[in-house]
């Protein structure tokens, strides 16, 4: 009994040996070829970059033509030479810019992404994808927006972001509904691309929010009017906090009325500061040392006795900032009672300031 | 005679099914390991954090420190903590009753005078002295307290850190600059994060001026080499794996970040607990989760934090003693969480796993090699065999070293040179000579030691970064 399950046991193990020995022999030659590949590429990187130094700079300064410059390049090239601009893209502006813009819009460089951008290998579209949108290449507009539609989410994303960069208000909507698709897409992800566009995005942008019932695209959409300070939304936001049963879409609102100083939304957050959720009164109190004045006052201080310490601890804060002669009143109180929550947090509060002035 | 064959055999066999096991699960976590990675890859890469952070709703974070006889090193590293790139982060350094002048140094570096803060929480904790702010740091609080220990120190920064995120760290830990960038990233995304943890490397080798990396390299001593290859393999497939069943059960008490409202509710650290790293996780799981399943423990694959490893057996031993100790204590702790369906995968699944291949595994393994040796001996296996079953269990071990290996290539690439690269490869196949065994003997050891009552933490002596 012993002697067969010996001898099936053994063929398992040797075969066994035998695919781990070659499996770790695969693997060890794969990770060290991509490395020894990876440094060679690195190394030519590092001679184009120093040999293109000088001429791009003179190309700065002088007046050069870009299409002839470009052409003395191997299209082998292409991709050091893009990766050497990237950062120049991102530092220059006016003239510099244009004039780096040209090296791509106005050679070959273009109809070279244009067709990166065709192909079906994902790497080869984000990167085209990538510098079309820093070059602002108009030309590309129309095939980015077709890869909008792609079930790739990296693809989604580099093209998204190269349309924001190209500030193409068109495909905003696009990218808001197309970015549903995708699981991990987060709010984040959407905010730092939006943030591309110029604040031309704001006027269709509120059109949109006058119908849209989804509250993702209704909280991304407030953050991008606070970040451009567009005023313009701020009766149609009101109406969506006074309506909203949103957390996120709610303290996106208060942000935005504080962030714009939006004194019309005074009345809808006088009733917010007695909402349920901590979050939102904490927010509120925020918005109030901008927004509030003399009025609030009572209604702050017994927010001090809030169940929540980052509501009492924020209401410290408003009233030291909303009310003039304020810090008289609150170091009594804080004082007053050395066992009271309320009053250590105010004492707590008024030892930061001391410190900090 | 036969009653001994039958015996030896059945166990054999269960060791055979035991290893079967462990290769199958080991080979399960990498292949989702390796898909998570390219995801989380993806989201990542188009992002620019400190866009981000402009826009969103970040949330605030304080920073806690504990410090025990930290005078050496204390100054540089709250230099360093202080330059963390995050929009509004609190740094609550909480001196534990030192013996040094760890106090005086922060006295003479921060211009701190004393302020009056009362606690908002009551955590268990020894009494608090007095508390001091900076003049020159406004984000900066220092804490003196009694000695109570690492878990009583954390407790009392959490009665007076004032932000809804608490980020624990060593005080001799080196930070990634934007480190607490990326860990908040999974709380904002997610309202249901109470607990994340990232990927520790080991600092001992690489060039570090005022606290941060300046230069990764690999330390001389292949202790600390083996300990690279180890970290990697635990972090990159270990906690990335179990983290799609959101069944992370430790999170490194080098450097973690809590809600600070779940901290609160748990009651915060244990005190006296050997792991107390394993064991509040673990405790999460226990008191959060079962009310609220949609409650997540994640694990972000980052490096944003460097340790130095121990270089000599005497320390080293001591530490994964402690370590073993640690996962004893929060299993038994705990051992309600065994097989519970109440708890999802957690109870059958991850817990499982922890007790069977963690915590039992060393004594699994050395009783293993014993009744192996005496089948051998007594003639029930044949040489052929024995030499076979052995070359496949180290075999095993150096494909998931090196697939660790891989796996670190094919995404931070923080080892930048050719030589680095081949080297751990080359530990990645020594670790599973003697090392590993070496390793399964201490934890063998702190199982007898824990049962037979010895239970305190054995001493950590760390010799310190060269600057």
């Amino acid at each position: 009994m012993f002697l067969i399950i010996d001898i099936d046991i053994f063929t398992f193990l040797a075969l066994t040996i035998f695919a781990l020995l070659i499996l770790t022999y695969i693997l060890v030659i794969q990770v060290v070829l991509l490395r020894l590949y990876h440094g060679f590429q690195t190394k030519q990187q590092q001679n184009f970059f120093a040999e293109w130094e000088g001429k791009f700079f003179n190309y700065l300064e002088g007046n050069e033509n870009p299409a002839a410059l470009i052409k003395k390049i191997g299209r082998r090239k292409y991709l050091y030479l893009l990766r050497y601009l990237r950062e120049f893209f991102l530092m220059l502006k006016g003239e510099d810019f244009q004039k780096l813009s040209s090296l791509i819009n106005d050679t070959k460089l273009q109809p070279f992404l244009l067709s990166q951008l065709k192909s079906g290998a994902p790497k080869k579209i984000n990167e085209a994808a990538y510098f079309l949108g820093l070059a602002k290449s108009t030309a590309s507009i129309k095939l980015l927006r077709k890869k909008l539609k792609s079930p790739n989410a990296s693809v989604f994303l580099s093209s998204a972001l190269a349309l924001a960069r190209l500030n193409d208000s068109e495909a905003v909507f696009d990218i808001l509904r197309s970015a549903r698709r995708f699981k991990f897409v987060s709010k984040d992800s959407l905010l730092a691309i939006l943030s591309e566009y110029s604040d031309d995005v704001c006027a269709p942008l509120l059109q949109n929010l006058k119908r849209e019932k989804n509250v993702l695209i209704q909280s991304i959409t407030i953050t991008l009017f606070r970040h451009f300070k567009f005023y313009q939304a701020g009766e149609t936001v009101l109406k969506i906090m006074v309506y909203s049963q949103t957390k996120e879409v709610i303290i996106e609102s208060i942000k935005y009325f504080a962030g714009i100083e939006f004194y019309e939304a005074l009345t809808a957050l006088r009733t917010l500061i007695n909402n349920p959720k901590a979050e939102i009164r904490t927010e509120v109190l925020k918005a109030l040392a901008v927004l509030g004045d003399a009025s609030f006052e009572q209604r702050i201080w017994d927010r001090m006795y809030d169940s929540e310490y980052e509501v009492q601890y924020n209401a410290v804060i408003t009233l030291l900032k909303l009310i003039p002669g304020s810090e008289e009143k609150i170091s009594k109180f804080a004082y007053s009672d050395l066992k009271d929550r309320a009053a250590a947090i105010a004492r707590m509060v008024l030892s930061e300031r001391s410190i900090r002035n | 005679m036969e009653i001994i064959k039958y015996i030896v055999f059945g166990f054999n066999s269960l060791i055979l099914l035991y290893f079967l096991a462990v290769c199958s699960i080991y080979i399960t976590l990498n292949i989702i390991a390796f898909f998570k990675m390219i995801h989380y890859n993806r989201t990542v890469k188009y992002l620019d954090l400190k866009r981000v952070f402009k826009l969103s709703n970040y949330k605030p974070i304080s920073v806690i420190v504990p410090a025990y006889n930290e005078a050496n090193g204390i100054v540089e590293s709250i230099k360093s903590l202080l330059q963390l790139e995050y929009p509004d982060f609190q740094l609550v350094v909480v001196n534990d009753g030192s013996t040094d002048n760890t106090l005086q140094k922060i006295f003479e570096n921060f211009s701190i005078r004393q302020v009056s803060f009362t606690p908002f929480y009551k955590l268990k904790s020894q009494p608090i002295r007095s508390v001091f702010m900076s003049s020159e740091y406004p984000n900066l609080i220092v804490i003196d307290k009694e000695n109570g220990g690492k878990a009583d120190a954390i407790n009392a920064g959490i009665n007076l850190a004032k932000s809804p995120l608490i980020t624990v760290i060593d005080a001799d830990s080196v930070l990634e600059r934007d480190c607490l960038l990326k860990i908040v990233r999974p709380f904002m995304e997610d309202e249901n994060v109470i607990a994340v943890g990232g990927t520790i490397r080991i600092a001992n080798g690489c060039q570090i001026l005022h606290g941060n990396i300046m230069e990764v390299a690999l330390a001389k001593s292949w202790l600390a080499r083996f300990q690279v290859v180890e970290y990697l393999r635990a972090f990159l497939f270990g906690r990335n794996g179990f983290d799609v069943l959101n069944g992370i059960l430790i999170i490194s008490g080098a450097f973690s970040c809590f809600s600070r409202d779940a901290l609160i509710q748990i009651d915060g650290y244990r005190e006296g607990c050997i792991g107390e790293d394993m064991e509040i996780i673990v405790r999460m799981h226990r008191k959060l989760r079962k009310d609220n399943p949609k409650l997540r423990i994640t694990f972000i694959p980052d490096p944003v934090c460097w340790t130095e490893a121990p270089e000599t057996f005497k320390v080293l031993r001591s530490q994964r003693m402690r370590w073993q100790k640690g996962t004893v204590d929060s299993i038994l702790l705990h051992k309600k969480l065994f097989m519970n369906p109440a708890y999802g995968w957690i109870g059958l699944l991850v817990f499982p796993y922890f007790a069977l291949f963690e915590m039992l595994g060393p004594v699994i393994e050395i009783f293993g090699y014993f009744f192996f040796f005496t089948s051998f001996m007594l003639g029930f296996v044949t040489i052929s065999f024995a030499v076979a079953f052995l070359t496949t269990a180290v075999l095993y071990g150096v494909v998931l070293s090196v697939l660790s290996v891989i796996l670190e290539e094919l995404s931070f690439q923080r080892y930048p040179k050719l030589s680095q690269l081949l080297t751990l490869i080359v530990a990645a196949f020594l670790e599973n000579f003697g090392y590993r065994q070496l390793n399964t003997w201490w934890r063998f050891r702190a199982m007898i030691e824990y049962f037979s009552g010895k239970r305190h933490w054995g001493q950590m002596e760390k010799k310190g970064f060269a600057k």
